[in-house]
Parts: C-alpha cells; structure tokens; sequence
C-alpha cells in the first residue's frame, strides 16, 4: 500500500475531498468533506460537522470510499476505509479543530464550520488513480536543519543560552523569523513567555492560559497545534485579551504584560515541549505568509522540541547540583537619586515599580525576597539553593524551574527597571545590583 | 423504497452543468461504496433525466456496480460559493462515451478552470487534472428521483423539493 504519510501535504485541507457511503438498504451517498487529517501510517479522521447521511451511514455500515486530490500533482487518490469511532475532545480532536478553525476563515465560513467530533477511520487500501499531473516543486529534506539545529542545541551549557540559541537557530537555519518559548506554571495552568525573537517589543513575561489560542490549546491537548491559514479564535489577540478580563488586575492595576506576536499570522504553530513525561512549555513559531508550516515543518519542530525539552531538564538539574563555591564579599555599588517606591502585593505576589507593573507569581516572590533582605541587611549575594528552600517564595514543586524564573526576573527587570538588576555570572548564584534608594511597601491584605 | 422521478427545476439543472466539481458514488453487492470524480453532466431537454462523464481507468468499481444494481449517488459543488447539492437515483445505466459527450466535457472543463482560477489554481494545472481520452469516457445516465442541499450551513442535509412542473 502507498505510504500514507507520503501523502501528508494532500491531507492539508487545500482541495475539499468526496466521502462516499452507503446506507443498509444499499442507497449509496457522497459529499463533501473539509477535513481529510492524518493520523498515522493506518488511520485518518475526517472531520464531522453536521449530523449528516455520511455519519448515520458509517454508524450503520461502517464502510466508506475518500477521493483526494493532492494539490501540487494533481493525482488522485481513493481510500478505502473503515469506520472507528468518534472523538470529541483530545488531541486529535484539538488539532483537527483548529485545522478546520482555519480553513474557514479561508473560504470565509468561520461562522459556519465548527467541528463537533473527528471521525476516526481504519485504512484499509489507497489507490493511486490514472490521470494527468504535473510537476511539482522538490521540497529539500528538512533532516539537515534539523541537525544543525540539534548540534546548536546540544553545545547549549545554562539555560538562559540554550533559550536564546535555540529561536537564534530556527531563524537562521530554518529560516523562522518568528518565535517563542513559553514555560509552564503549572500551579496556575499557565505560561509565561521568557525568550522571544522578531518581535519589536518582546513580550517576556506575557502569559497565555491553558487553553487560549493556539499555544494554550497546544499546552492543554498536549498536541501540536497548527493553522496553515489565519483563524480568529485562535489568534492571541483575543486569547491575551480574554485573560486580562477574566482577573489580570490587581488593586486596580493591571499585570498584563503585552503578548509579542504578530497581528496577523497567515501561518502558525505550537509544540509542546515535554521532557520525561511532562510538560515544560511550548515553542511557537509564526509567519504572516500563509501555508508556511506543513507536515514536514510540524516534524522538524516535534523533534528540536523533543531534544530541546530533555536540554531544558538537564542544564535545570546541572544548576540544582552546582555547589556554591563561597564568593568574596562583593562592594555594594552606591546607590544615587530619590527613592523609588517598589510595592508588592501578597495576593498574587505582583511587584509594581512606581505604577508601572514588574513581575508576579514566582518570580515576583523571588524579586520581593531579594529586595527585603537586601533593605534589612544589605545583603546581595544569594544561592539558588537557599530561594529553592524559602518558604516564602513558594515554587510549588521541588520539580518547578527556579532557573527560568531567575531568567524570566533577570529579563524583565532589564527591560523594566534601570536601577534594579540581577547578576547571575556565576553559577548557582545571585547577585541583586541596586543603584538607587528604595522605599519597599507591602500593599494588600 | 423507491421513489418519483424528480423533474429538475430550471435553476437546479442549470447549476450542475457549470463550474462544479463533480464526485459519483455507488455500491456493489456488498453494500461497500466506491467513488470517483466526474468530468462534466448533461441534463436532458425535459430535465427528466442527467449523464455525468467519468474515466473507466478510474473508475472501474463504481462502473461495474452501477452496471449491476443502478444505484447512484452524484454531488455537485461550486468551489467559490460552497453551493451543493446531491442527487440520487436508482435507474442508473452506463454506456460508452460518445462524439457528443467530448464537446460537453470541454465546455464544462472550460468553465471550472473559470471557477477555480479565481480560487489560485492555474489553468494548465486544472487541464491536467480533468484531461480525458475519448476511449476511456463512460457515461452514466439516471432518473434523479431524490436531492439534497448540501451547502454546509443550518440548512445542510434538507431535501429538495421537486420542481412543481417543468415549463414547455
């Protein structure tokens, strides 16, 4: 049999495929189908819409014929398959949805289709049919990108650079101008953006919630997520906005932190980044072209994202055995200029610089932890080890990621606050650089 | 259960003779279906009855099951509108292609690379999709006797009603 997965780019949903059934007192019946998916080398899925002929037809004899035409051939294919079952929610389903979501806003039909369940179907023969084609364009293998990336990746020695290396060499080795790496907080059902790349301002510390858009449905199917065409229920514009409602203030002030990406991406896709059984973040790419990321790009992503994860975990727990050689008491650089009013808040642990909001949830404990032993004593060297252990800083798990927090503070603290900042030369270490008088207040209950 | 004849009304016939693409289904005794895709239909003057045009090198099951039970099913849809309908019949015969059938194929293959060009595709892709040989046409004639919308949208799966007479 033809290798289904030779098949992938014809199953993108460019050209509507025919479904053919028929009835058990043997009326046959076509139509039209949105969604041919692939699934794996023996299983597709089309895409179930309405209550229609075809899905009472497959519950009574679950036989059914696909004809497909691959739009870059021209050749068409009929499938012989056999129905399964229905899924309504998961990763198929996920991924089909949000398929769907931008084919229609393709042809203009966001309003009317909407997918109720994949219909899950057993390959049990294609055919190749005779007929005109034509050329098509040679994609290269992406397998020596992807090395590239991988060996890129695997000389990554902290976190921090292994972020950065990791979008630096999307771009220019795959030529993905637009990227991001977001980081589970799990506590929350939430992550947050700690690199970015190709975008003007840079969105560390945006959030997304499980579920919105696209990075959050990816986070919470545990599934890529990708749209070849721009769709609007699963833009981040509406994902960043809906969140601010549903509770991003605090004492009146906002903690939103503007999500990066473009207004108008032709093309997207999310990839869970897993390591050991569990969720760390997803990567994000973006393009405003529109049929940017096919099957074979989604490959190449699934596999940087895979050693891109397990590199996470590692360069995390090289950091966690790192023992803190004792360091020589630094000089406190002097601080100049009037005070600055520094306010935290216990509710969400958000820290605001003036007005002006910082950072919250862990990060933010962390920030307020350094920030009071330093006007109690003056202190400014820290370990990692000893804000792991800080009741007040509360990480929720031991498992949780100390280091991408420090990054994330590290981070936004440089793009926020020119008179605060964190030095983290050394391993296993912080060191709090304040160049100005602070009048630290404790708001809220 | 069988049904009446289905007098296709003027707007109807005229919709499946241009711009839509076109997929034939049937059964064989198993009740297994089959499909392939349709190069063109023709409606008869009294729009009593309507050919479509496929390629017996693609479509050898679905010949062989029409020539058996006279079963079909047809689905007609206008690429840039998403308007579609299905017919069915159950008097369904086959018979070669003939000098008459080229001319309609050509007209109707004119008239979707019209349709999907506005849709990206490029005319000489479209051609090499619907190229046919003479040789190789089988047409396959039937009595509509039931009709369907099948416009995705609220009114999707709604049969049509027949045509109340078919004007002189």
């Amino acid at each position: 049999m033809i290798a289904l997965s030779s098949l992938r780019n014809l199953m993108d949903g460019v050209v509507p495929s025919t479904v053919a059934t028929c009835d058990p007192d043997g009326t046959p019946n076509v139509s039209f189908v949105s969604q041919l998916h692939y699934v794996d080398e023996t299983h597709v899925a089309l895409s179930f819409q309405f209550f229609s002929k075809t899905r009472r037809n497959v519950l009574a004899n679950p036989r059914a014929a696909v004809v497909a035409l691959d739009p870059q051939t021209g050749i068409q294919y009929r499938f012989a398959l056999e129905y399964l079952r229905t899924e309504t929610e998961g990763p198929l389903f996920e991924s089909m949805k949000a398929k769907l979501a931008g084919i229609a806003s393709h042809e203009g039909m966001s309003d009317v289709f909407r997918l109720q369940g994949s219909d899950l179907y057993r390959v049990l023969d294609i055919e190749r049919l005779p007929g005109g084609e034509v050329a098509a364009p040679a994609r290269p293998s992406l397998l020596p990108a992807v090395r590239a990336v991988a060996e890129r990746v695997a000389r990554c020695t902290d976190l921090a650079t292994l972020l950065d290396e990791v979008l630096s060499a999307l771009e220019s080795i795959l030529d993905i101008r637009h990227a991001m790496v977001l980081l589970t907080e799990a506590r929350d059902e939430q992550l947050y953006t700690v690199a970015s790349r190709g975008y003007e301002r840079s969105g560390i510390g945006a959030e997304i919630a499980f579920g919105d858009g696209v990075i959050g449905v990816a986070a919470r199917a545990r599934t890529p997520i990708r749209l070849t065409h721009a769709a609007a229920e699963y833009s981040y514009g509406r994902a960043v906005r809906e969140h601010a409602a549903a509770g991003g203030f605090v004492a009146g002030l906002t903690t939103q932190i503007p999500f990066a990406g473009l207004e108008r991406a032709g093309s997207q896709l999310a990839v869970p980044i897993t390591a050991g059984g569990q969720l760390l973040g997803v990567l994000y790419v973006e393009s405003p072209e529109e049929q940017r990321f096919r099957y074979d790009d989604e490959d190449a992503l699934v596999t940087i994202a895979a050693q891109f994860g397990v590199a996470i975990r590692l360069l995390q727990q090289a950091e966690e055995r790192e023992e803190v050689a004792s360091a020589g008491v630094p000089s406190r650089p002097r601080e100049s200029g009037a005070p600055a009013s520094v306010r935290h808040y216990r509710e969400n642990d958000s820290v605001f610089v003036g007005d002006d909001y910082l950072i919250k949830g862990v990060a933010g404990a962390i920030l307020w932890k350094l920030l009071r032993d330093y006007a109690a004593s003056g202190r400014t060297e820290f370990t990692n080890r000893e804000l792991r252990l800080d009741p007040a800083i509360r990480l929720p798990e031991l498992s949780e990621n100390l280091e991408a927090r420090l990054i994330l503070l590290q981070r936004r603290l440089v793009e926020r606050c020119a008179f605060v900042r964190l030095d983290r030369s050394e391993r296993g270490r912080v060191r709090l650089v304040v160049t100005r008088p602070l009048q630290l207040t404790e708001a809220g209950a | 259960m069988s049904r009446t004849p289905t007098t296709l009304d003027a707007d109807t016939a005229a919709f499946i003779q241009r711009r839509v693409s076109i997929c034939a289904a049937g059964r064989n005794a198993a009740n297994e279906p089959t499909a392939a895709r349709a190069y063109g239909c023709r409606v008869s003057a009294d729009r009593s009855t309507l050919t479509v045009y496929v390629l017996r090198s693609q479509a050898t099951a679905l010949i062989d099951a029409v020539e058996a039970n006279g079963q079909v099913a047809v689905v007609f849809s206008r690429p840039t509108t998403n308007r579609t309908i299905q017919l069915k019949g159950s008097d369904a015969r086959v018979r070669r292609g003939e000098a008459g059938d080229v001319q309609a194929i050509a007209e109707w293959v004119g008239s979707f690379v019209v349709e999907v060009a506005e849709l990206g595709f490029n005319a000489p892709f479209v051609h090499a999709v619907c190229a046919t040989q003479p040789g190789d046409v089988v047409a396959i004639t039937f009595t509509p006797t039931d009709g369907f919308a099948q416009t995705p949208g609220p009114g999707a799966g709604a049969r049509l009603e027949p045509a109340r007479a078919a004007s002189p």
